[in-house]
């Protein structure tokens, strides 16, 4: 014998006598989804496109030229074993001048009278790609400096410090809103049942009397917020491709990043957040029962 | 008489250190009696019903229905105990936005019954009441007799081996309450046992049953 048939049609037959109730909550949810999603969505294309330009990032450092090659092996082992360093390059003096040669071949009056020597030897090293290693550049090029040979190092220190700080500026407002959402949902869905709670209070009873248990008197209710947290997360993730869409078609991005194609939420970030909300509805619905389910 | 089906021994019950409702109650019921409440309002008679359907919990003494001993009983299993008693009120207690027959249907529901089987009992005993022809009917169209009847309907379609009574023909004309009663009395007939809070004395002198007379809280006949 089993109660879940019944269970089941009470939650539908509720909502249609309480749907403004209903609708006005998995509205609510679904704004405060909608600008949590909003923010990870911008958090997930700034770290692709932290992560693309780390892929580029290139710490140069200039090698004392009276090295013997035994001591520029030796340096260059003792670079690769350094955190976050990928891979490394060494370019000797005349590699370098010819770079140059390369560079101004239009104005080669530049380097008159500079000989192919004049550019000390340097190592060019490639950092691992991640975002989070953005913030290992500064303590690395500290390393880089302290190591016997190496007379100095060069790298995009500015923007590679103002991407890491916008980065972690996003990461930081996502889990502010992350955790408006959680307040927010728990206000709402918590307010909304206790209403509903409120009007149905005769039912409720009665249903008591009878000998329903706490089951059967709150299965209705969790499934009532499940479906609430499933309508305004689904809502929120519609509306947030919708916008996505209309601003990656319409709008065109400025400087650096015009030639980056930014990408929606994978499928499995979509599916977390639906998910989430659907439990934490649940949750919350279990939760503002317990105070009526005294027998 | 045999072992009692519902045994009160010395129960007390208190809202507040100065609020007793209940009051030393010493009580036995057997099996299929017909046993009326009585006593002015504020008397007990509610209370005493509450307490045997585990409403209210005693504050002190022991409370016995049918083998079990309600202090000792866990919270969970309360429903379980409450479906094998019926219980009607003087408000009837019906949910507005269900029809007679969901109304009925909804104390074999929270059993878990299937469907089948619920459509075959509601039906039986809505017609066993006269209530066949409404059974479509929203309780707000119905006059007040015919929602007690659908009340107690509701509470002896799982067949309970206590049906328990407060204040049921309350709200009801003299002729209404006669019908009740003998409903009530056909109840009875079948094997159930019937405790009948009331403070219609006429009601109860029309009959030649067991009267618990109830005053401030104590057991006073």
């Amino acid at each position: 014998m089993s109660v879940i048939p019944y269970i089941i049609p009470r939650t539908f037959s509720n909502m249609r006598g309480n749907w403004l109730s209903h609708l006005m909550t998995a509205l609510t949810i679904a704004f405060v989804v909608l600008i949590f999603g909003l923010s990870t969505l911008i958090y997930f294309n700034l770290h692709r496109l932290a992560e693309n330009y780390s892929r580029e990032i290139r710490i140069v450092t200039y090698i004392d030229p009276a090295l013997l090659p035994e001591d520029i092996e030796g340096l260059k082992a003792k670079v690769l074993k350094l955190r976050g360093v990928a891979n490394i390059r060494y370019i000797t003096r005349q590699e370098g001048y010819q770079r140059l040669v390369q560079q101004f071949q239009d104005e080669k009056d530049i380097l008159a009278g500079l000989g192919e020597d004049f550019l000390p030897p340097t190592l060019e090293i490639e950092v691992t790609g991640t975002m989070y290693n953005l913030g290992r550049i500064r303590p690395l090029v500290s390393e880089l400096t302290s190591l016997p040979g190496i007379t100095d190092v060069y790298y995009g220190k500015e923007w590679v410090e103002r991407l890491r700080q916008a980065a972690d500026f996003t990461r930081l407002i996502t889990f502010a809103i992350g955790g408006l959402l959680l307040l927010t949902t728990i206000f709402v869905v918590s307010n909304t049942i206790k209403l509903t709670i409120y009007l149905r209070r005769n039912e409720l009873e009665t249903m008591r009397l009878v000998g329903a248990t706490n089951f059967f008197i709150r299965g209705p209710f969790v499934l009532e917020g499940m479906l609430q947290g499933l309508v305004g997360s689904g809502l929120a993730m519609l509306a947030l491709f919708a916008l996505f869409e209309f601003l990656n078609t319409q709008v065109s991005f400025p400087g650096f990043i015009r030639f980056f194609s930014p990408i929606f939420l994978p499928i499995p970030v979509v599916t977390g957040i639906i998910a989430g909300s659907i439990i934490l509805c649940a949750v919350v619905s279990a939760f503002s029962m317990r105070q009526f389910l005294r027998v | 008489m045999d072992a009692p089906l519902i045994e009160l021994k010395h129960v007390y019950k208190s809202y507040e250190q100065d609020l007793t409702v209940l009051e030393d109650i010493n009580l036995r019921i057997g099996k299929g009696e017909f046993v009326f409440v009585n006593g002015p309002s504020g008397a007990g008679k509610t209370t005493l019903l509450k307490v045997i359907l585990c409403l209210e919990r005693s504050t002190k003494g022991e409370v016995w229905v049918d083998g079990i001993n309600l202090r000792r009983l866990s919270n969970y299993k309360i429903p379980y105990l409450r479906r094998r008693m019926g219980m009607v009120f003087q408000d009837f207690k019906l949910i507005e936005n269900l029809t007679v027959f969901e109304n009925v249907a909804l104390a074999m529901e929270v059993c878990g019954v299937k469907k089948s089987v619920i459509e075959q009992k509601v039906d039986q005993v809505l017609k066993s009441l006269g209530l066949e022809i409404k059974k479509r009917i929203y309780p707000r169209r119905l006059s007040g007799g015919e929602q007690q009847r659908v009340a107690i309907a509701r509470s002896v379609v799982n067949d309970p081996l206590v049906l328990l009574a407060d204040e049921p023909t309350g709200n009801l004309d003299a002729g209404r309450a006669a019908d009740i009663m003998s409903l009530f009395n056909e109840i009875s007939a079948r094997g159930t046992t019937v405790i009948f809070a009331t403070h219609n004395q006429e009601l109860i002198r029309s009959t030649a049953k067991r009267v618990i007379v109830l005053d401030q809280g104590r057991i006073v006949n």
